[in-house]
């Protein structure tokens, strides 16, 4: 440990003499696929659920209501967050040329991340919610969070701090945005009033259409800073380095990190067109989701263009390739965001399955595919294996994913544009001509090709997790692979 | 390089140039850092496509414009009419108040006749029995199939309304009635009220008697039951029964209590079901319709029902 520290402080020290903590990024690693399991499964599951009720199994415990919030909170928080907070210790040490400061506070972080977790599920699991959408644990629950993510920002800023090079590196700037934009949301969105004192009941401290306009300014940027900004940070460095290219331009990356940042807070109230939410703020949001479409553009340009000049590698390459379609779901989901963000496009697609299939070619598509690519990039490294054990387990990765996310967002665009029409489907007579209950039957068919999707998914994601078990069981040790704190195991 | 296939197996520094060995780098694209690098990460500073900053300021330029169009500000619309503030006058309220209007302007000529029309006069004539029909059905799907079943018929412990049996009468004023005021519904001063006690649960009667008087409730209907059960029975519900059952067990649509003798059961006809009928009572549940659909949707409700075929 001294003589790495030592190293590390002597002017001649490059990055590769640096002994970077990179433990508890392993950690991070694990808890990434062990919680993409569980989240991804239960979205498979309340996805069947929807064609067959009789899953919900009759037990409280079981039921739809409860295992929806264990599913989006298992995939963006539990795998997303996982992902996004291990990369984002891995990147910033290598940027920045210097360790993680305090012996004890990551892996304090990581245990605190995962009991944040574990305390979260079991409150779903047993109806002790808040009710907040993307924020439904009681404020216990939250409190905690709230220790463990600042203490994640004290360990992050406090590298960046400490930096050996002149300048912060772009993914950083990503990733410490998501740092400051989430304590400030999640700390906001939560104030509640607790009523027990032997339960975890608590009112939240807004009501109304406040309460309805606080929940979605979180909502909406819990996707704009924790599923955009924060996922931006590691494409930023994992892509450049895959593709082994430099950035395209520096220029674009500042105009969409500012770009970003300022734009987003304002858009949450395209959550909330046709309520009673007054209408200059409907307007303010929309016009702010419209502006943020080329923000958005710019990044995926980068990425893009960062890999023009050698396309040739996607063909070669599986895991560029992951990283390049990341980025195309990306731009394709953030030129669907504004479209729906309008408020005459927002009167179909709200309340309908086409919300769905917007999240998940993001989630599935940009989320999870940049995520899948780092992995494939990190694991040799983090275990000093040569390369990954199978090239051709990746291949049958990336097209059963694809093909999954195809299935499952198409079958949703068609479920929704279909629910949309038939709720606005009027006789001769002026009457409505459906009910609720017609646009359910007839979602039914959709729901079982967006099973089939999920499934492919999942099981595409399992074929990485044996891929990466093999790599780190029975790939030889690599020499050349650097740096290597971790070549004593 | 460790790797002899290229592109992979990946994680490594950039590929070189086969012929130069230099990372290949676009040569007019000016270089950010000069030799400075993030962990072998370069940084090249182009010039955004052109098309790219001219949609950007195009956004810009269509969303001031929407702004300025459309009710953005707070102060100058804040407790008033928004429609005053933007250029185009739009205000969701008024587009509400346009659309109804229009909605109003378009609506069926025959909407007034079925508002001046009976409901004997109604069931007359097939143009307004129909039109009611066609108005209720999405209605009746949305607030009332959950429970009745898509046709009507029913399910454990919800009535049937394709028959004529009816709990609180089938005639259309009574059930005009029932679905404005509901059923039970809680903390509804007006909603059709009563409830059976629960003779085993609270001591009124005893198991063995409980067991007679479900023979007796099968008698009465002339299903098959044990003779002399039954007749031990007999007084006990000419005590404890009769007063809203009626003598002979023919109900009473005044206090909604059932038909005992008519062989439709709500909650079922086996031993198990009867017994608990007696043992804990039952007593279902109708929302309250009046105030959620109006009178109007309500009439048009009413005709849809009896339209399965079942009413008085």
């Amino acid at each position: 440990m001294s003589a790495t520290m030592m190293a590390a402080n002597s002017p001649a020290a490059h990055a590769t003499a640096v002994g970077y903590d990179d433990d508890v990024v392993r950690l991070f690693v694990i808890a990434t696929l062990f919680w993409g399991v569980v989240g991804m499964a239960a979205g498979a599951f309340i996805a069947a659920q929807l064609i067959f009720p009789a899953l919900n199994l009759d037990l409280p415990w079981t039921t739809f209501g409860r295992l929806r919030p264990l599913h989006t909170s298992g995939v963006v928080f539990a795998f997303g967050g996982n992902a996004l907070i291990g990369t984002s210790l891995y990147v910033v040490q290598r940027t920045c040329r210097v360790r993680l400061p305090g012996r004890f506070a990551a892996e304090f972080m990581f245990w605190g991340y995962q009991l944040f977790i574990v305390m979260a599920a079991l409150g779903y699991v047993m109806g002790v919610t808040a009710g907040r959408e993307y924020a439904e644990p009681e404020w216990m629950t939250d409190l905690w969070l709230a220790v463990v993510w600042l203490t994640y920002g004290g360990i992050f800023i406090g590298t960046l701090m400490r930096r050996k090079e002149p300048h912060i590196y772009v993914a950083n700037w990503f990733t410490l945005s998501m740092i400051v934009t989430v304590t400030v949301l999640h700390v906001v969105n939560n104030l509640a009033l607790p009523v027990q004192w032997n339960g975890a009941k608590s009112y939240s401290l807004f009501s109304g259409v406040q309460d309805a306009m606080t929940q979605w300014w979180y909502g909406h940027n819990a996707v704009g800073f924790f599923l955009t900004a924060g996922f931006l940070g590691i494409m930023y460095y994992f892509l450049p380095k895959q593709a082994g290219a430099p950035i395209w331009s520096y220029r674009l990356s500042i105009i969409s990190f500012w770009s970003l940042v300022f734009m987003y807070m304002w858009a949450g109230p395209h959550h909330l067109h046709f309520t009673s939410l007054p209408d200059w703020v409907q307007t303010l949001g929309m016009a702010f989701t419209i502006m943020l479409w080329m923000p958005s553009w710019a990044s995926t340009l980068n990425g893009f263009m960062t890999v023009s000049g050698r396309w040739d590698l996607l063909r070669t390459d599986p895991i560029l390739r992951f990283m390049i379609t990341a980025v195309l779901f990306y731009g394709v989901a953030t030129f669907e965001g504004p479209l729906m963000g309008i408020r005459t496009i927002n009167g179909l697609s709200h309340y309908t399955d086409w919300t769905i299939s917007h999240v998940h070619s993001g989630a599935l598509g940009w989320n999870g595919f940049i995520v899948f690519g780092a992995m494939y990039y990190l694991v040799p490294k983090l275990w000093g294996r040569e390369r990954m054990y199978s090239r051709a387990a990746i291949e049958w990765h990336f097209w059963l994913g694809l093909a999954g996310i195809m299935l499952y967002v198409t079958a949703m665009w068609g479920s929704g544009v279909l629910q949309g029409l038939m709720w606005r489907a009027y006789t001769e007579l002026g009457f409505l001509r459906y009910s609720f209950l017609d646009s359910v039957v007839a979602s039914q068919p959709y729901y079982v090709v967006r099973l089939l999707g999920g499934l492919l998914y999942l099981s595409g994601f399992l074929v990485m997790i044996w891929n990466i078990i093999r790599t780190v069981s029975e790939v030889p040790v690599a020499r050349a692979v650097s740096p290597l704190p971790a070549a004593a195991e | 390089m460790t790797s002899s296939t290229p592109g992979f197996p990946l994680p490594g520094p950039p590929l070189p140039d086969p012929a130069t060995g230099a990372p290949e780098v676009d040569p007019n694209a000016p270089e950010r850092h000069g030799p400075l690098s993030f962990d072998g990460i370069r940084e090249l500073d182009s010039n955004p496509p052109r098309i790219w900053t001219v949609i950007y300021i195009t956004t810009f330029i269509a969303c001031l414009w929407v702004l300025v169009a459309y009710p953005s500000i707070p102060f100058l619309s804040h407790g008033g009419d928004s429609s005053r503030v933007g250029l185009l006058g739009w205000s969701s309220r008024a587009a509400l108040v346009a659309d109804a209007g229009r909605a109003a302007a378009h609506e069926p000529s025959i909407q007034g006749r079925f508002e001046r029309a009976s409901y004997t006069e109604i069931e007359a004539d097939p143009a307004l029995r129909g039109y009611a029909v066609a108005a209720a059905t999405s209605a009746f799907a949305t607030h009332c199939a959950a429970c009745h079943g898509r046709e009507g018929r029913g399910n454990i412990g919800f009535p049937n309304l394709a028959d004529r049996d009816w709990l609180w009468g089938g005639t259309p004023e009574a059930i005009e009635h029932s679905l404005q005021v509901g059923i039970r519904w809680p903390d509804h001063e007006p909603t059709r009220l009563s409830q059976m006690p629960a003779f085993g649960r609270m001591g009124m009667l005893q198991r063995p008697q409980i067991l007679d008087m479900v023979q007796h409730v099968w008698s009465l209907s002339g299903m098959p039951h044990d003779a002399a059960a039954a007749t031990r029975a007999a007084p006990v519900f000419a005590e404890n029964c009769t007063s809203c059952h009626g003598e002979r067990g023919e109900g009473n649509q005044e206090l909604g209590a059932p038909n005992l003798t008519d062989q439709i059961w709500l909650y079922g006809n086996s031993q198990q079901a009867v017994f608990t009928s007696i043992h804990a009572a039952r007593a279902g549940v109708m929302p309250v319709f009046g105030a959620r659909l109006g009178t109007d949707a309500i009439r048009k409700l009413v005709v849809y029902v009896r339209s399965f075929g079942g009413g008085e």
